[in-house]
């Protein structure tokens, strides 16, 4: 094998494709990487499932496998950075193939490796900030630990809400003198051969969508906030209860496309939410044999083998599919249930459908464009996403990054932005 | 109306349809959010979803049958929340215009809505005849005064002369061309859905709804029902009603000067400068009507703020542009007259005035937008005998493919 060039990829996006990425890099060769992830931990959107499909395992099975490789790795190669983003990206020299400087900003780091989750500080803390990884659903302390697979694992301190020297109740209180209230953000520059972009992506914001009444009606929550519903460590408990009276849902009703295949909105296809429907439904009707489940579709998109997945939610006699974009939904003040309307185009009739709740199957808008490059373009395409550009000038992407993507379809991307580093770094190393 | 569907599909009536309008129905995928957020569309066999597969297809037998298009006031909610921008409501206007020229027999409308040029020339065609006819009856030149003063207009022009030579022939022609188009429409739409049978009393019973639509449009205002707490009064002060309210405005000003040209000139033509209680009220009623009702519907089509304004046919100015002209040129020939204008100015006016309204009617009443007049009143008399006598009880699923 030729020699690998001597400085690492960037990888930006600690989520699963920018971990698989890396462990994919660093496993295969002798190349270095750096992971810079903007959250605190890693892990990215789906730590915050409650079960990913088709297998329905929780996501933090397949996590643990991959941090298993990372700690079984040869650590000195992955360097991750957490709470770090991109500031600026430019070209080292003027030709193509001598590497990127990056400037990358890292938040101030309050509690170091010392910590030991022991939970003492966030007793003392008398501040409160919303949980943003359970969507806001719910509240903790302003010294919190994000989720109980965190990696690192650790606490961290919200600078937003934390009151520093006024309080220090946190610092007096714990053991393990794991933190500093005085630390000091941090802007650093690296040289890196190449960049994989694994930024993934956000929810799209279901309140643009007003005809259904997110954000008006309290009931109408998204595939996402449904996720942490379900998941045991989320604000619930893992009990599907309704957010305007806490009552268990009994007859829930998933609109397809909120969002998704709309010109309006977002024109492509997200690729993943009719499957995430299908998951939803068959595990609101397993935590609640009594539950019913309606899916509002236009077409369910099941590629493959999904077919089987979809063949195994239809099959279930509670659960309703119908074909038929919901155009409106309104709410019932006193019970606060919802009222859908939608044409049920099979017997061409229009319909009113009350549902104790509604999932909007909000689509995924890729975060790339977020990323601050400088005077760098990535060739992101009409919607976001960068879809096999900037290759020769050794700017990959892997995930949602590059197209609507579920976990295992990122995961082979991931391999496949490893190989194509690979290739470039070797490439590049002839050519030097 | 299910086992024919595949046969009856034609590929010319998909370019028709898509040369008469703007609507890129081609890009619907059939999601029905324009059916389920349509205020109007019933609840059994809501519009304009059907339309648009049928549209795909070219399904002629479906859409040559079909009433909804006229049950539609295009509000354009369904263009605004179509996910592919796919244009229903737009459709809709197609096919209203598609319908026009299929009721007609003759082939005229046809050629009007597919050319503009054709269109020109016969408006041309007609103002050459009553030219010609004018030229035969009253001479091109004001007849000369013998002792210096001014001729009064029915000294000139007699209004029986009016009357005779060019209102009644055209009201018999009008007359004769739109109820041949109605019973055509009749027997497309009632007569030939087997299924039902209309007991005769029907036609009598359902007469009120007919000329209570005709008048008030009220369906109209139902584009306007978004939600169902806001009073009427509350809408109506936020002017949710304007358009409909200024639609039935000029709706019935040109009724009421239609029928008044047509029955009662004397009454309009008079060389008195002070006329009756009655005619000067609808003379004023109608005067105001016509030219605010062409002003404000040019606006909108100029602005394109609405969705039903956004995309104009030639047919659709032809309409505004020449109601204004002929409300335009009448108010002066009246003014005219009443301040005891020349003669020779009188003489000429009269003719320019009758060059643009005779043909208007002649072309557009029968043949073009004007017909929708007499259409949506009846298309909704059609489709309440056709609901009443049970066919959509019976036949459930009769409609839908």
């Amino acid at each position: 094998m030729s020699k690998l060039s001597e400085k690492p990829v960037l990888i930006i996006g600690g989520g699963f494709s920018g971990i698989s990425a890396a462990l994919e890099i660093t496993e295969a060769g002798n190349q270095s990487v750096i992971v810079v992830e903007k959250n605190p931990y890693l892990g990215g959107r789906v730590l915050q499932m409650y079960k990913y499909f088709p297998k329905l395992c929780p996501p933090f099975c397949g996590f643990e496998i991959n941090l298993r490789r990372i700690k079984s790795g040869d650590e000195g190669r992955i360097q991750f950075l957490v709470s770090s983003e991109i500031e600026e990206v430019n070209t080292i020299g003027s030709a193509d193939g001598k590497g990127y400087k990056v400037t990358i900003k890292q938040k101030p780091q309050y509690i170091n490796n010392n910590c030991t989750i022991c939970g003492e500080c966030a007793k003392v803390c008398t501040e409160n900030r919303l949980n943003d990884f359970n969507y806001n659903m719910d509240s903790q302390k302003a010294i919190y630990i994000t989720n109980i697979s965190a990696y690192p694992s650790k606490y961290n301190i919200d600078a937003e809400f934390c009151k520093f020297d006024s309080c220090k109740k946190c610092e007096s209180v714990c053991k393990y003198d794991a933190i500093n209230l005085n630390a000091k953000e941090e802007i650093f520059d690296i040289e890196v051969e190449s960049i994989i972009v694994a930024s993934g992506w956000k929810p799209y914001d279901a309140e643009k969508i007003t005809n259904l009444g997110f954000g008006r009606y309290k009931n109408v929550i998204t595939n996402v906030m449904m996720e942490r519903l379900a998941a045991d460590s989320g604000p619930t408990g893992g009990k599907i209860l309704r957010p305007s009276d806490n009552k268990e849902v009994t007859n829930v009703a998933f609109v397809q496309c909120a969002g998704s295949r709309n010109e309006n909105h977002l024109p492509y296809c997200s690729a993943i939410c009719c499957l995430a429907s299908l998951k939803q439904s068959i595990y609101l009707r397993e935590k609640n044999p009594e539950s019913n489940s309606t899916i509002f579709y236009i077409d369910i998109r099941t590629p493959g083998r999904y077919e089987k997945f979809y063949n195994r939610a239809s099959s279930d006699e509670k659960t309703k599919f119908i074909k038929g974009v919901v155009a409106n939904i309104s709410e019932d003040s006193l019970s606060g249930d919802l009222i859908l309307d939608a044409e049920d185009i099979l017997s061409g009739k229009k319909i009113k459908f009350r549902a104790d709740m509604v999932v909007l199957a909000s689509g995924m808008v890729p975060n790339g464009p977020d990323i601050k490059t400088g005077n760098i373009k990535f060739d992101y395409d009409a919607n976001g996403f960068l879809f096999n550009q900037n290759e020769n000038s050794g700017i990959f992407s892997t995930g949602v990054a590059k197209n609507p993507a579920d976990v295992y379809g990122s995961i082979q991307a991931s391999t496949g932005a490893a190989l194509s580093v690979l290739q470039f770094s070797v490439n590049n190393s002839k050519k030097g | 109306m299910s086992n024919n569907t595949l046969n009856s599909n034609d590929i010319n009536l998909i370019k028709n349809i898509n040369n008469i309008g703007e609507s890129h129905f081609k890009k619907c995928f059939q999601c029905g959010t324009c059916s389920a957020i349509c205020p109007i569309s019933s609840d059994n066999k809501p519009f304009p979803r059907k339309e648009m597969i049928w549209s795909q297809w070219g399904l002629k037998n479906e859409l040559k049958s079909d009433l909804d298009p006229w049950l539609c006031y295009y509000c354009g909610k369904c263009s605004e929340y179509c996910p592919r921008k796919a244009d229903p409501g737009q459709l809709m206007m197609s096919l209203r215009r598609w319908l026009t020229t299929e009721y007609d027999w003759t082939g005229i409308s046809r050629l009007l809505y597919k050319s503009k040029i054709a269109e020109y020339i016969a408006l041309l065609i007609v103002a050459a005849v009553v030219f010609l006819e004018w030229a035969v009856l009253f001479g091109l030149t004001p007849p000369a005064v013998l002792n210096g003063g001014n001729l009064s207009i029915n000294q000139m022009v007699p209004a029986y002369k009016i009357d005779y030579f060019f209102d009644y022939p055209m009201m018999v022609i009008l007359s004769a061309l739109l109820i041949s188009f109605i019973f055509n429409m009749f027997n497309k739409t009632v007569l030939s859905d087997k299924k039902i049978k209309i007991p005769f009393k029907l036609y009598f019973t359902e007469l009120w709804a007919l000329i209570f639509n005709f008048f008030t449009q009220i369906r109209f205002s139902k584009c306007e029902d978004e939600s169902e707490k806001e009073s009427f009064f509350k809408k109506l002060s936020e002017g949710k009603y304007n358009f409909w309210l200024t639609h039935v405005f000029l709706m019935t000003s040109y009724v009421v000067l239609f029928i008044g040209i047509v029955f009662f000139l004397k009454w309009f033509q008079t060389d008195d400068k002070y006329v009756m209680f009655h005619s000067i009220l609808f003379d004023y009623y109608a005067s105001i009507g016509l030219i605010f009702g062409t002003m404000y519907f040019a606006f909108q089509r100029f602005t394109k703020k609405k969705e039903r304004s956004k995309f104009s046919h030639h047919t659709d100015w032809a309409f505004i542009v020449l109601l204004f002209l002929t409300a335009l040129t009448g108010i002066l020939l009246r003014a005219f007259v009443v301040y005891k204008y020349p003669s020779s100015w009188i003489f000429y006016l009269y003719l320019i005035h009758l060059m643009i309204l005779i043909p208007m009617l002649v072309i557009e009443v029968p043949f073009s937008k004007w017909s929708h007049l007499a259409y949506r009143p009846i298309a909704i008399y059609f489709a309440n005998l056709k609901e009443k006598a049970g066919s959509f009880e019976k036949q459930p699923n009769a409609d839908i493919e």
